[in-house]
């Protein structure tokens, strides 16, 4: 009896340790959060911020699921939105549910409640098939854990889709003249109090319309672009349905989406050919220079820490997605804002800077470092240095040396001191400057300049590897031409490889131009010398330069793991 | 104490009997597969994971259940708390057995058991917390042994040996008391050394402070647990001295035990905010985090100190069973659940059943001899001979 | 009164123990051995060829796996090392166009978690490097394991008598001989760069400085674990090729409180405790005396009360007796008298009655 008493004892002690082990296990496996979450453009968490603690999670919202309903329905988007007055006064849709502003947090509430639900119920009662949510089914908009996620791509206009709406015929013409601009462009006139269109002057939309626009300006960013672009589209599909932008959320913000924007460019660019320049009146060509002082003293002389830079605008406009590619925020000149010292409106960004700057992708050199990962020219430039600042003997490359055959200047001319000590007289007078820079520019080669291929080797025999594998027989002609011609056509390329030997430095690296350059060996030895601390050995030295190169062109083929494709196995 | 008798004259296929012996019988069918197969053949034991149950259960509980030994035999020879000697004995007896277990156990674990002598007699890793706990538990051990000594000494009638054994108690038990401060701790020290494998919430630098507080909780737990369960099936072994003093170490006990679990709660609650790791709290592992701490620590802390006031003993007694299982719980928390929590779970560790039979085994083994020692040797009554020495 | 104090105690006792426990070995950073050699493992070079794990095998004898070492198939599963692979290499998809591979093997820590964890010392960190294995002494209890953060050490799980730790040991032999670690000999993109750990940590750091944003910039195991001789470099985060941060404290600083208390422990808890235990005792005689003075006064009290109250029956009883004594006395005077008047009277009768009053 007793004895019975001590087995159960132990049984449950035994039992409880199991149930330890067994939860204990449980936690162990906890499964990671749940990745079965859809993605959706149109998905708005509607949420009455600003009212402390809500006594129900955000309430789920598909805008298009909403839009493609009520089209069945043959309703139009008066059902939800109200008519409103915008800035010019002229009759609008409002972007807001039911209202046009918004009121006190019972207000809003009431206002989603009823104008949701009622909207619903009538659907059941007309005997809609699929009805939403009725009265009392609050977890239905209520999600506590939605199964989808709401992920909008940034939507744009870059030059394509741009000249799709200044090309239009269907866009109305500004009042006696040719173009369209000022159906969308704008600027706020202070003295008439009114929205007035100013040919020429025209900024890019978020220059006013930031995120927290400042007085006068009163819309922000999104909901400028939303009623600037959806109640255009939607006003204008009432009339002519056909060939009419989006109106619903994934036409601009969902992969889908853009991909259809993208495909109607290429077909206008097809049926087109090269895209017309945006008629703005910009120049051709700028001659970059610190701005010239106003002041009568130091009118004659300008001091620069370099030569001025022809800029070929022109190049520049076709090369780019939209002028904001480079003026990111107003279409000034870039020292309007980044002055030689900084200035607050630059945030501090100086004029040289803002061209130099590697890390950004607005400045010259910070552009030109992104075009270098295109895979044509990551294969060599992937493996070079990118030291914080450029290598120094480029910097006449672009601050070209200004001859005086080409200056023709009158004698209001100015001096331009170099820090270099060189010196130039730029003419002051705008268009003379430009024609000067237009002149500089074409002094610049346009072609890839190249080896006669007599003198490129045709093959070269890398035996290092030769105790385990035969020698390695490598095509380097072959190689340098397909190189030469995938640069053929690149400006970029034609302009910074100055010479026809500045190509062969991508592997021949390190040592002087040359028509024979050192071998390998001559650098790269046994490996881990510590004369040369982090100088790969020649074996390695050879890995990495093929290697990294396939790589970064991404040539699939041999892989780099694959040894046979380029060493054969001795027997 | 017709006791012989009484055992000799019933049968020996009692149920506990046939239940012990199953388990011996498995036990040493998986001994030998040990042997011959290695720790693979019979463990789920990987890279990622070299400590299973036999160090989390055996090795850590073990230990910390064996702590009344050296809380009781403090109590009674130090702080002079004479009413708790009736139960001095019964608790060395124990922790002798605990001790000698886990000792036993790690033979299964470690790989060479032959050279487990090698830390203290071959080449000594000094920086080694396992080194201490190694050093301490063997010294523990042979104090632990002299210790209980009198014991058999008096059931053979050795006075003399007796007597000198005897007076060594005082230097004996402070011995035992900084051995087991000493490896109590160092046990929770052990896991100090891996901060990233071990979970936030239960990983800190205090772990030996928690290990040593916790221990005499567990320690005083387990006096009262063992002594209900020995005063139930024993209760023809004791005398009336052991049983007039029963209840007086029970509340005792109790009250003692009630503030150790408060002060080791506030040392816990301490050491998240010392660590900042309350964000924790959230998650799964914060969860398991406070039953540990709610269920097992602030709960029974609660019951000790109404068993104690109310005089409930059969309160207490349940409350001994539920610190128990906290303290191995905790354990097995450090040692296996939290520990390498970072790992995906198809590769954390789950015991084979060979490494559950071999734990059980050594468990039986124990109560085994308890039940051989305490039904013939003077442990729960005091030897005529030497009755009223001290 | 004794259990608060007792409880007391321990308290303290709690107190001193964290006290030491934050304690930190001042002043006595070690920064490893100087000229000690490293490894350089670039993330961004290993093109995942698992040369270094062939190199590995051959120049440590260790058997030859299933699937050949140019079987790629084998990096689409997350390996570790083993008993029989002292070095792997992993597969990671980034969510890069490229997978990023990363090898796996002992990180030869500064100041070894596994040597400092050891019970027999059978780890050591060699003066070139090196953090070597001796399975002389091994008893294999395993805690290596359990204490190092990069989970290393593997075991021979199989081995039922002879079991021994196995890991990466640098090549230390090879290393004694000027020869290259197998798997550096073999890597043929130099993804490993050997050399003096100093001049890896400059090497390590140009590398990032002049390939800006081709590296994140933090070179693993410069400062993790109080640092290792093995360092990495990479393109990506280092938790998403299963990196994690272990920290920057170095094992022995770990341990260094719980270690440091040791001494704290066996030099005070005697004193403490036979402080205690002298107190008990000092106030058990003390109420023993008193105890026993008590008595002793009490006896003594009574007893004289005793004595008193026996004088003062003493005093009485002589008193009455005096006074009886006088009375016979006066008694025996008259009745004399009387008897002699009566003798007067009649000489016979007076003589009897004399002598019944003197008995």
């Amino acid at each position: 009896m007793a004895h019975r008493k001590v087995v159960a004892g132990l049984s449950g002690f035994l039992v409880a340790l199991a149930a330890v082990l067994v939860l204990g296990g449980d936690v162990m496996s906890k499964p990671a959060a749940d990745e079965n979450v859809t993605a959706r453009a149109d998905l708005i968490m509607i949420t009455i911020a600003g009212q402390g603690e809500l006594e129900m999670p955000a309430s789920v919202f598909m805008h298009d699921k909403h839009t493609a309903a009520l089209k069945e329905q043959d309703k139009d988007c008066s059902a939800c939105h109200k008519t409103t007055t915008n800035e010019s006064g002229e009759e609008v849709m409002s972007l807001k549910f039911m209202r046009t502003e918004d009121g006190s947090f019972e207000e809003l509430k009431n206002i989603y409640h009823d104008g949701c639900i009622s909207c619903h119920a009538e659907d059941r009662a007309a005997g809609v098939e699929k009805y939403g949510p009725q009265s009392g089914e609050c977890r239905r908009c209520h999600v506590e854990n939605p199964q989808v996620t709401a992920v909008r791509l940034d939507s744009g206009m870059d030059n394509a889709l741009h000249y799709r709406h200044w090309g239009s015929d269907k866009i109305a013409k500004d009042a006696g003249e040719e173009t369209n601009c000022g159906s969308c462009h704008h600027e706020w006139d202070e003295q008439a109090e009114k929205l007035v269109y100013k040919k020429f002057e025209e900024e890019s939309c978020s220059y006013c319309h930031t995120d927290t626009p400042e007085e006068p300006v009163k819309t922000p960013r999104q909901l400028a672009f939303h009623q600037q672009c959806v109640v255009c589209h939607q006003t204008m599909s009432e009339t002519q349905p056909e060939d009419v932008g989006p109106v619903d959320c994934a036409g601009c913000h969902s992969a889908e989406g853009q991909q259809k924007i993208e495909q109607k460019n290429e077909t206008m660019q097809q049926r087109i050919g090269k895209l017309p320049r945006l008629p703005r009146k910009q120049p051709d060509a700028v001659l970059m220079t610190p701005p010239i002082p106003e002041d009568a003293q130091n009118r004659d002389m300008l001091e620069a820490s370099a030569m001025p830079v022809a800029f070929n605008h022109l190049y520049h406009e076709e090369t780019t997605d939209s002028c904001s590619s480079c003026h990111h925020k107003s279409v000034q000149a870039c020292s309007e804002c980044h002055t030689v010292q900084g200035s607050e409106k630059g945030d501090f960004i100086a004029l040289e800077q803002a061209m130099h700057q590697v890390s950004s992708e607005y400045s010259c050199v910070g552009c030109h470092q992104q075009e270098q990962a295109r895979p044509e020219c990551a294969g060599c430039h992937a493996a070079m240095p990118t030291e914080p600042t450029p290598a120094a003997d480029s910097c006449t490359t672009c601050h070209q040396p200004v001859e005086s055959a080409e200056q023709a200047v009158s004698n209001d001319g100015i001096y331009v001191v170099a820090a270099s000590g060189q010196t130039a007289r730029l003419p002051k007078d705008k268009d003379a400057r430009e024609a000067l820079a237009k002149r500089m520019i074409e002094r610049r080669p346009d072609t890839h300049k190249a080896l006669a291929v007599g003198d490129i080797p045709e093959t070269v025999t890398i035996g290092v590897l030769a105790d385990e594998y035969k020698p390695s027989e490598m095509p380097h002609r072959k190689i340098v031409l397909k190189l030469l011609e995938n640069m053929q056509d690149n400006q970029l390329a034609s302009v910074f490889h100055e010479t026809e030997l500045t190509m062969c430095q991508g592997c021949h690296h390190n040592s002087p131009a040359s028509k024979t350059p050192p071998r390998c060996a001559s650098c790269h030895g046994e490996p881990f010398m510590e004369a040369r601390a982090g100088r790969p050995g020649l074996k390695a030295a050879y890995h990495g330069q093929c290697m990294d190169c396939h790589t970064e062109m991404k040539l699939e083929k041999p892989a780099n793991t694959d040894c046979v494709a380029c060493h054969e196995k001795k027997e | 104490m017709s006791a012989e008798t009484h055992t000799g004259s019933k049968s020996v296929m009692t149920p506990f009997n046939i239940v012990a012996g199953i388990i011996i019988a498995a036990g040493l069918v998986v001994t030998v597969l040990r042997f011959t197969g290695g720790l693979g053949a019979v463990t789920n034991l990987d890279d990622n994971n070299p400590w299973g149950i036999w160090i989390g259960f055996d090795l850590l509980c073990g230990v910390a259940l064996a702590a009344g030994g050296y809380t009781t035999s403090a109590a009674c020879y130090i702080f002079g708390l004479k009413r708790y000697h009736s139960a001095v004995r019964p608790a060395i007896l124990t922790a002798f057995l605990g001790y000698a277990l886990v000792v036993f156990a790690l033979h299964y674990d470690v790989g060479r058991p032959w050279r487990l002598p090698y830390p203290i007699f071959v080449q000594q890793g000094y920086t080694s917390l396992l080194f201490e706990v190694g050093l301490c538990v063997f010294l523990y051990l042979t104090v632990l042994f002299l210790e209980f000594l009198p014991v058999p000494f008096e059931w053979l009638k050795k006075t003399k040996v007796r007597n000198i054994l005897v007076k060594a108690t005082l230097a004996l038990t402070i011995f035992g008391v900084v051995l087991s401060t000493l490896h109590q701790s160092s046990l929770g020290a052990l896991y100090t050394i891996a901060p990233s494998k071990l979970h936030p919430l239960w990983y800190s630098a205090y772990l030996p402070v928690f290990f040593f507080v916790s221990s005499i909780a567990a320690g005083l737990s387990m006096v009262i647990f063992e002594g209900t369960l020995s005063h139930k099936y024993l209760h023809r072994m004791m005398d009336q001295e052991y049983q007039r003093h029963h209840d007086v170490v029970v509340l005792g006990f109790a009250r003692a035990c009630s503030f150790v679990l408060f002060g080791y709660f506030m040392i816990k609650v301490i050491g998240v905010a010392y660590d900042n790791t309350w964000h924790y709290l959230a998650t799964g592992y914060g969860t398991w985090f406070l039953i540990e701490m709610l269920v097992f620590v602030a709960l029974p802390c609660f019951l000790y100190a109404v068993g104690a006031r109310d005089k409930n003993t059969k309160l207490i007694k349940w409350t001994a069973v539920l610190t128990v299982l906290g303290i191995v719980f905790n354990r097995f928390n450090i040692s296996l659940i939290a520990y390498n929590y970072h790992l995906p779970s198809s590769e954390r560790y789950f015991p084979h059943i060979m490494e559950i039979i071999i734990s059980v085994f050594i468990v039986t083994i124990g109560v085994v001899i308890f039940r051989f020692i305490s039904t013939r040797m003077p442990i729960f009554y005091e030897h005529p001979l030497y009755k009223s020495d001290h | 009164m004794q259990r608060r104090r007792f409880l007391g105690l321990m308290g303290a006792a709690g107190v001193s123990l964290a006290a030491s426990g934050k304690a930190k070995a001042a002043g006595k950073e070690f920064h490893g051995y100087p000229g000690s050699n490293a490894v350089l493992f670039d993330a961004t070079r290993c093109i995942g060829c698992r040369e270094c794990e062939a190199g590995c095998q051959k120049v440590n004898d260790l058997p030859m796996p299933e699937k050949p070492f140019d079987d790629l198939t084998v990096l689409d599963q997350k390996r570790r090392t083993n008993s029989d692979n002292f070095t792997i290499v992993n597969k990671y998809d980034v969510g890069r166009e490229k997978p990023v591979f990363r090898k796996f093997q002992c990180n030869h820590c500064l100041e070894p978690a596994c040597a400092s964890a050891c019970f027999v010392r059978a780890f050591k960190k060699e003066p070139n490097g090196s953090v070597t294995y001796d399975a002389s002494v091994c008893v294999g209890c395993r805690y290596c394991m359990i204490a190092c953060p990069f989970e290393v050490p593997t075991y021979e799980y199989h081995e039922a008598l002879t079991p021994r730790i196995r890991k990466c040991h640098m090549c230390y032999e090879r290393q004694l001989e000027g020869k290259l670690p197998g798997c550096v000999q073999a890597c043929p993109k130099e993804a490993l760069t050997f050399g003096d750990r100093d001049t890896i940590i400059k090497i390590a750091r140009e590398r990032i400085r002049t390939n800006p944003g081709k590296y994140i910039d933090h070179i693993y195991g410069e400062h993790e674990m109080g640092g290792t001789s093995w360092l990495y470099v990479s393109g990506v985060q280092f938790d998403q090729i299963g990196m994690r941060d272990v920290g920057t404290t170095s094992a022995p600083e770990l341990t260094a409180g719980a270690l440091a208390a040791v001494p704290v422990v066996v030099g005070l808890w005697p004193v403490l405790l036979g402080g205690i235990w002298a107190v008990n005792k000092r106030k058990e005689k003390i109420a023993a005396q008193e105890r026993e003075e008590a008595v002793k006064n009490a006896v003594a009290e009574t007893q004289e009360k005793a004595q008193q109250k026996m004088s003062e029956a003493l005093t009485k009883a002589e008193e009455s007796a005096q006074r009886r004594i006088d009375n016979e006395v006066k008694k025996a005077v008259d009745e004399a008298l009387k008897a002699k008047e009566e003798e007067a009277k009649g000489e016979g009768e007076d003589s009897k009655q004399d002598e019944g009053e003197g008995a």
